[in-house]
């Protein structure tokens, strides 16, 4: 059925709660729909279920992390990226270590749903992408689907998955629109190989697989055959595909929507300089944010952020470069 | 000095008798049997027992690594885990060790987790501070104060969820009541009706800082009031109050009516942690020695209870020698098996990141 990026949400929650007795999902104002993708849960599945929290991020979480472990598997919304900071001391010190340093005595099916809200006018807090900072936190899975079927199937992977997943949601892609299966099952970890080539590699993450995509048309008139790489899941992160089509195609450039320092593109990048270096024909060109608090007024937020051109001007440059 | 012992005394003579209304749970355990009660005195002596020998060999460095020990202390843990049901929750705190000695762990595992074997409770991945085992319902412990609040609501969460009957009782300190989880927690459990109890051990002082430099009121269990649960203090000294305090708060929990707050009021007879760095805390007088001398002498859960069964004629002196005696063998073989047992391999650095 053709759905948009928000109700592919709202349909994977749906049926994971229609599924499985034991998902409870918590967050704020989810009751009325605030956000637009818990419409009619609340309704359908009742007040035991559908949790409507106090202003409580830590003690949420918690309760997510204490429910999980005594065998429900919670999701719970935290909405905009930076309330994950609130719940930071639940989220890191114990959701991402207690399989650890208990040995495996506890399942933990916990999925955290949140939306980054850059390019909106949302100014320095509420535009975060943060996910590079809990990549360097082992014990949590973290995906970041960049369209309608990735964000449907990989939502429930992660409510299905008995480990706490971060799911990074972009607000910039809510209304995108396209045919989801229904059945399809993306396991996470599995990075998507997009469009194949066989001049240069562009990895992308989040927001950034769709400003790749729309320069298709614009890179094959330059004659220019890329091959794009949507990670979809950062830990566990596909390293092998990236690498596979580096190999072919000796060069790569790496977009990311987080700020660039430490970024998942630095990441990525480091791993392919340590383990790929005789097979790059050129430097890693990466694309992020710049490394500032991100600005209200709109002018100076493009300044910053990456874009479609500045993408595409990256990729001249590497292309260019010979020894 | 006078002071001091007179500000103690009165603490211990205001503690709040058993609620009237549980009269019955109160006449059950005056009722109990005399080697029940015996019981609780063993348990406490396993406690103090495995205490002395853990810090005897943090001190000489067989252990590494943060060591909390729970001397004076030991009638709060015996006496909450005693009236919980084998398949009840707890939840912990880095003092952990007299929590999971009461509600059942192996001695054996606990030593070996403490000396970092791969036969330790949690193979070798926790330590002191984290020790934990899902087979006597023991959740985390974790070495963030305050932090396990959130966790125990949600065990509780589950359990409402689930109608499966089971209590959650978290312990915390004094330290915890200024973290924002302690209120948030006490706030979703009482909205929610959960069925946990929150067992605060106010000992008085947060590592070295005393309770009255950061609170205004010295009886933290005011503070539920506002969030509309049920809660009362009680002498922590006394495994008796403790125990019966809990009967009542399990009794009132299965009514139907939400969380209790339990405040114990207690003493930490040791530093906040094992070793030199702590040790030197002593001496620079930021608690008043007399006072501690004061409930060493005059407080210690387990010659106080002693005493009394002595008085009831429920045990001797000599058989009183005899437990100890007996519990400090059983340390001791904890102890062998810690030594004897392999340290985990290096491959297990690399296992249990992620739930297979």
């Amino acid at each position: 059925m053709e759905l948009t990026y928000g109700e592919a949400i709202r349909e994977a929650l749906y049926k994971e709660l229609e599924n499985n007795q034991s998902v409870v999902l918590f967050g704020e104002d989810i009751r009325h729909n605030l956000y637009g993708y818990t419409d009619n849960l609340f309704n359908r599945f009742g007040g035991k279920r559908i949790i409507n929290t106090p202003l409580s991020e830590a003690a949420v979480v918690g309760t997510a992390i204490g429910a999980a472990m005594c065998g429900l598997t919670p999701i719970v919304d935290l909405t905009v990226t930076n309330f994950l900071y609130v719940a930071m001391d639940q989220i890191v010190n114990m959701a991402a270590k207690i399989n650890y340093m208990y040995n495996g005595q506890f399942k933990l099916p916990l999925t955290i749903m949140v939306s980054a809200l850059y390019n909106s006018s949302s100014a320095a807090q509420h535009s975060d992408r943060p996910h590079p900072a809990f990549m360097n936190t082992p014990g949590l899975k973290l995906v970041a689907p960049s369209c309608p079927q990735d964000a449907y199937s990989l939502l429930r992977s992660a409510i299905a998955d008995e480990n706490p997943v971060i799911y990074f949601s972009d607000r910039s892609l809510f209304y995108t629109k396209e045919n989801v299966d229904e059945n399809s099952n993306i396991k996470i970890g599995q990075a998507s190989l997009l469009t194949e080539g066989k001049d240069i590699t562009i990895v992308t993450i989040s927001g950034c697989t769709q400003m790749a995509l729309d320069l298709l048309p614009e890179l094959n008139n330059n004659n220019i055959y890329a091959e794009i790489i949507d990670v979809r899941s950062l830990v566990p992160l596909d390293i092998n595909t990236i690498k596979k089509s580096v190999s072919k195609t000796g060069r790569v450039v790496i977009a990311d929507t987080a700020n660039k320092s430490c970024s998942a593109a630095s990441e990525i990048s480091s791993i392919l300089a340590e383990d790929l270096f005789s097979a790059l024909k050129a430097p890693i060109g990466i694309v992020a944010y710049d490394n500032v608090p991100v600005p209200f007024a709109k002018k100076l937020e493009t300044k910053i952020m990456p874009t479609k051109e500045k993408i595409f001007q990256k990729v001249i440059n590497i292309l260019k470069y010979h020894n | 000095m006078d002071k001091n012992i007179s500000r103690i005394k009165s603490v211990i003579k205001d503690t709040l008798k058993i609620n009237p209304e549980k009269a019955d749970e109160t006449k059950k355990f005056i009722d109990m049997e005399n080697f029940e009660k015996i019981s609780l005195l063993r348990k406490m002596i396993k406690i103090r027992c495995f205490e002395e020998k853990v810090t005897e060999y943090k001190l000489n460095g067989k252990i590494l690594g943060p060591v909390h020990t729970c001397v004076g202390q030991e009638a709060i843990d015996v006496g909450v885990c005693s009236a919980l049901s084998d398949h009840d929750y707890i939840v912990g705190n880095h003092r952990s060790h007299g929590y999971m000695i009461a509600k059942g762990a192996k001695i054996n595992l606990l030593m070996a987790e403490i000396f970092g074997k791969s036969t330790g409770t949690n193979g070798g991945k926790g330590g002191s501070m984290h020790v934990s085992d899902i087979s006597i319902g023991s959740l985390t412990a974790s070495g963030i104060v305050g932090s396990g609040l959130p966790i125990a609501c949600g065990a509780a969460f589950a359990s409402q969820y689930k109608n499966d009957g089971k209590i959650t009782c978290v312990f915390f300190g004094d330290g915890a009541v200024n973290e924002g989880t302690f209120h948030e927690s006490l706030n979703l459990a009482s909205i929610w009706k959960l069925p946990v109890i929150f067992l605060l051990e106010n000992n008085g002082v947060a590592v070295t800082t005393l309770l009255d430099q950061v609170s205004a009121s010295q009886d933290l269990y005011h503070r539920a009031e506002s969030y509309g649960i049920y809660s009362k203090k009680l002498d922590g000294q006394d495994v008796e109050e403790v125990y019966n305090s809990v009967k009542s708060a399990i009794s009132y929990i299965k009514e139907g009516n939400g969380a209790v707050l339990l405040e114990a009021k207690t003493f930490r007879f040791r530093e906040h942690q094992e070793g030199p760095a702590y040790a030197r805390m002593t001496e620079t007088g930021y608690r008043d020695k007399n006072e501690v001398n004061y409930w060493i002498e005059n407080k210690d859960p387990i010659k106080c209870f002693s005493n009394k069964l002595i008085e009831e004629n429920a045990i001797t002196t000599m058989e009183i020698e005899r437990i100890f005696k007996e519990e400090n063998k059983k340390i001791e073989d904890a102890l062998e098996y810690a030594k004897n047992s392999p340290f985990p391999l290096d491959k297990d650095a690399y296992r249990n990141i992620f739930n297979q």
